[in-house]
């Protein structure tokens, strides 16, 4: 436990007006703007809105020049900033299969309709640094093709719904104030939805972490990734004063279907099973890492052998999100002078007995009451 | 929809008078059973007093199912809650947050409201009372945050709110709370308290 | 609900989302022919808030949530009596309150062919645009891989 000390105002301030000096740095380089990060470093910022749980492109980038590049830093400023702010209601469910789309890509069937499409992407970069963006300079144009009409995407996973070979998603409940972790504090077991909310705002890294040790075979699963599409869906939202759905505008967002092991029963034929993953912004490796965790997450509802840390849904839940972790490892480093200073004393005095005891054991008359007790 | 007229006015600086009406009715809550000053700058609508709306307009929004009672279920009243609070108007008294008891003399059935949860006991109802006016006796009242028992009372009352008051006491820590208002004021009654006649 | 009430609801939907996507600029120059639109009064002042975005598990499953996003709705009467509503992404106060007007204006069917003029099609027309450039520079990704047999396969 920390105490509570006082004093020390003139060194905080001091420090504050010295990170505020070393974040902005040398005053002869251009100081960086909230259009240049959000443009420029989207990624960056589509992690700090996805972890922050706040859609909202230019304070996340706001957040992240402020955080120093710090990104759970910047997490933690988004996640302060939206407790200030009412909740006017939830939207209605975003239909991603009307997503205008960015890329979108199966590693399941190589033709399907509305095609594979690579989009911005790393993957077939080789990885190398290039000089020339030691530089400033134009990239030159990116390549055109079509007509400009949407391209439709119909879901990779309906094409085999149909034959009945994967499971359907359940849409027996609604979501409730209830599932809301912003709102009620988790309980275990938690239901998938609450599941599907702390993994979408929890840490990129530990749920990496997670999914890769599922394929390493800490509660395998077989995944395969049925589709990753990223781009724009509309916002519907309906004003409790107006009672029909309002369009709010477009998100981004990233989606992952995973297609994982079959499993079957007495009752039911074997089927392919499905995880889930679903953030805010260009977020390809969490919304797949997400999918994965979802998918071990469900082992005990699908009769799996468990006992993998990322099938543990009280470990994965209770540690996911970096705010949380972040305050309680950072809360160390606050004064625990009184703590301490109560175990320095029992270590003193034990000490002291155990040196007491020592050097009774070694004094002959020690030795001669030791042999009268025996 | 027809929006509320000049009538229904709800805060116009909301950060700031909000933050009055809370520190009013955090204060009835510090010093239950006595009638404390409450001028809230917004107006009523209908059977909703104005410092009832004021304690809805505070506390209530989106997450905080909202029931009306007697003469306060009524359009107007409705309509003002859902643009002013964008509270959620529930039929079913067990799932408020919070419930708007428009007259008095009507109180009853405290336990057919939420009570909280074992793990959760803020989760029972706060009840909205209007009253017409406060006064002394026949109850007396004990509890946290009254040095010595108090006397108060407020009318027009039940004639059996001493058994419903006692009944809600031997429910604690779960029961229901009321926030009693009249014309310029705001009393409490925490469920922490318990009642005695004089 | 009647189908003349269902289209007049479509129309005002469709005005939404057209302000919900305009700029302020667009917003401002729509608003300008509309002697109406300066004496609008504020029955709710420019306000930000959170909506929770949800999504449905497996696209299509049950609801969860996903995070908030910052949106700011606005309120106001024109002097006929006639009220507007906006409510979109962000946290622009001028461009909620400037949706809401034309939320108003829209209602009143003397208006809509001089609203289709200033609002619906320089808006519609840029976002058409850019939406273009943006499907033909996805479009020129499209690929077509192709598998290679092994050798065990033949």
């Amino acid at each position: 436990m920390y105490v509570a000390v006082k004093g020390g105002e003139q060194a905080i301030d001091n420090a504050h007006r010295l990170l505020a000096s070393e974040r902005r740095g040398d005053l002869a380089i251009p100081e960086l703007t909230i259009s240049q990060i959000s443009s420029q470093l989207a990624l960056g910022v589509a992690r700090v809105m996805c972890e922050g749980s706040l859609y909202d492109p230019e304070l996340a980038a706001l957040a992240i020049k402020q955080a120093r590049g710090d990104m759970i830093e910047a997490i933690f400023l988004l996640r302060a900033y939206r407790t200030t702010q009412p909740r006017l209601g939830d939207s209605v469910p975003i239909d991603t299969s009307a997503m205008d789309v960015r890329r979108r890509v199966s590693a399941v069937f190589k033709d399907l309709p509305g095609g594979q499409i690579l989009g911005p992407t790393f993957d077939y970069t080789h990885r190398l640094l290039d000089p020339a963006l030691m530089g400033e300079g134009s990239p030159g144009e990116p390549a055109r093709s079509g007509d400009g009409a949407r391209i439709e995407t119909p879901r990779v996973l309906e094409l085999l719904d149909r034959d009945g070979l994967v499971e359907t998603s359940p849409r027996d409940r609604d979501v409730g104030a209830a599932d809301d972790l912003t709102r009620t504090p988790l309980e275990f077991p938690a239901s998938r939805e609450q599941r599907l909310q702390a993994l979408a705002r929890g840490d990129e890294g530990f749920l990496l972490g997670l999914a890769y040790s599922t394929q390493r075979g800490y509660g395998r699963t077989h995944p395969f990734a049925g589709e990753i599409r990223i781009g724009e869906v509309e916002v519907f939202f309906t004003p409790p004063e107006l009672g029909f759905e309002v369009p709010l505008g477009t998100i981004t967002v990233t989606e992952c279907e995973m297609v994982n092991q079959f499993h079957g029963s007495g009752d039911e034929a074997p089927r392919f099973t499905r995880g889930y993953g679903c953030v805010f912004g260009q977020s390809e490796r969490k919304a797949m890492s997400m999918a994965l965790v979802d998918r071990s997450l469900r082992a005990a509802e699908l009769g799996e052998a468990s006992g993998a840390p990322a099938q543990d849904e009280e470990f994965v839940l209770s540690h996911c999100d970096n705010v949380q972790a972040t305050g309680f490892v950072e809360h160390l480093k606050l004064p625990h002078y009184v703590d301490f200073q109560s175990e320095l004393v029992l270590l003193r005095q034990l000490r002291a007995e155990w040196e007491a005891e020592r050097a009774a054991l070694k004094t002959p008359a020690g030795v001669s009451l030791r042999e009268a007790a025996e | 929809m027809n929006l509320p007229a000049g009538d229904g006015r709800g805060f116009t600086d909301p950060v700031h008078e909000s933050q009055k009406c809370f520190r009013a009715i955090m204060n009835a809550l510090a010093h239950p059973a006595e009638p404390h000053p409450f001028m809230p700058p917004n107006s009523g609508c209908g059977a909703l007093g104005a410092e009832a709306a004021a304690i809805l307009l505070t506390l209530a929004d989106f997450d905080t199912p909202v029931w009306l009672g007697g003469a306060g279920d009524c359009g107007e009243v409705r309509e003002f809650i859902a643009f002013q609070c964008g509270a959620p108007i529930v039929a079913d008294r067990a799932q408020a947050a919070f419930a708007l008891i428009p007259e008095s003399v009507s109180l009853a059935a405290l336990e057919s409201f939420s009570q909280g949860e074992p793990e959760y006991p803020d989760r029972a109802v706060t009840l909205i009372v209007q009253v017409e006016c406060f006064g002394v006796g026949p109850w007396r009242f004990s509890g946290p945050g009254l040095r010595q028992p108090r006397s108060f009372s407020f009318a027009p009352a039940p004639d059996d709110f001493m058994a419903l008051w006692q009944e809600n006491s031997a429910r604690f820590p779960l029961g229901v709370d009321i926030l009693f208002v009249a014309q310029g004021l705001i009393a409490a009654l925490p469920r922490s308290l318990i009642v005695q006649g004089n | 609900m009647t189908g003349n009430t269902q289209s007049a609801l479509g129309e005002r939907q469709r005005l939404m989302k057209i302000c919900a996507n305009a700029t302020a600029t667009e917003l401002q120059a729509a608003v300008q022919p509309f002697e109406a639109a300066v004496c609008a009064v504020d029955i709710r002042p420019p306000q930000t808030g959170l909506v929770m975005m949800q999504a449905r598990t497996g696209g299509s499953g049950n609801a969860f949530n996903i995070g908030e996003a910052t949106v700011t709705r606005a309120a106001v009467r024109l002097e006929g009596g006639i009220t507007g509503h906006a409510c979109m992404l962000g946290r622009s106060r001028e461009r909620a309150r400037l949706a809401a007007i034309l939320d108003a204006l829209g209602q009143d069917a003397a208006n809509v062919p001089l609203l289709e003029r200033v609002l619906v099609e320089p808006v519609t027309g840029r976002l058409e645009r850019e939406a273009a450039v943006r499907r033909t520079e996805t479009a020129a990704t499209k690929v077509d891989f192709f598998t290679l047999v092994r050798g065990e396969d033949s």
